[in-house]
């Protein structure tokens, strides 16, 4: 399956992956995120429930302490 | 477009601070400089000692809600602005309605938790309203990283990276450099709204 992370490319394997998973696989220092699904903005309760296909857009962006 | 054009349509619009520190302080500054007409300032916290070092406070603050000495150096540089104090924790319902005639919210919390849920709320209550984040600005230097990301109304300036920690301590250079950033989008973002691009 395909699916674009921040305008890249990205292969995962197998269908049945939430924006959760690939979240996860994405070695981020922090828990909190902000995402959009096909320019949608999702919220974060959704993360784990949310399925995603292939060629789906996803904009991934890490939320840090700071400010 | 003149100076005195711009200050004219800029101070018709309101800009909302969720977070009155680092972040929330210098773009404030920067944002009455310009011209903003009425800031709605929400914090809960004192200037402390330790704020002098990034935070654009002064010795004689020292003890004051930083919203109220916020609200004073605003005065200082723009007599005329109209600007509203809440002295406030934020929690997601009061975010939409404390800000809910800005026509920019410029979000500068320090916590990423609280970040999320300011961001949040917004884009459920109000999803058409620009939110300019400050995401990543811990550390010195590497200036070439800090850039803004946009995706519909949210604006996150930074590097998204950079976490505050103790080996990576927030310092005055770079805190600001994002700040004005943020103050930078807010401006484009109202001039915009009048039929004004940017010069780029």
């Amino acid at each position: 399956m395909v699916v674009y992370i921040n305008d890249q490319e990205k292969q995962f394997n197998g269908n049945d992956l939430t924006i959760q998973d690939i979240i996860d696989q994405g070695k981020y220092n922090t828990q909190y995120f902000v995402v959009y699904l096909n320019e949608k903005y999702i919220g974060r309760l959704q993360h784990r429930k949310i399925k995603v296909s292939d060629g789906d857009r996803l904009k991934i962006y890490p939320l840090v302490d700071g400010g | 477009m003149s100076e005195e054009e711009i200050r004219s349509v800029l101070s018709q619009k309101a800009v909302g601070f969720a977070g009155c520190g680092g972040l929330g302080s210098h773009s404030a500054m920067s944002l009455a400089r310009a011209g903003i007409g009425t800031f709605f300032l929400a914090d809960f916290d004192v200037v402390q000692e330790e704020d002098f070092s990034r935070q654009c406070f002064f010795r004689s603050q020292e003890g004051m809600l930083k919203i109220h000495a916020l609200r004073d150096n605003i005065l200082d540089v723009n007599p005329d602005a109209k600007i509203y104090c809440f002295d406030v924790r934020l929690c997601p319902s009061d975010v939409y309605e404390l800000f809910q005639t800005a026509d920019v919210v410029i979000e500068a919390v320090d916590v990423a938790k609280t970040k999320l849920t300011i961001i949040e709320a917004l884009q459920k209550h109000a999803p058409e309203k620009p939110v300019v984040s400050g995401v990543g600005m811990a550390g010195w230097g590497n200036t070439e990283a800090l850039k803004v990301n946009q995706m519909n109304t949210l604006y996150l300036c930074g590097d998204l990276i950079s976490k505050v920690s103790d080996d990576m301590p927030l310092t005055a250079a770079r805190v600001g450099i994002v700040a004005n950033m943020q103050a930078n989008v807010a401006i484009e973002l109202m001039l915009k709204e009048n039929g004004y691009g940017s010069l780029h």
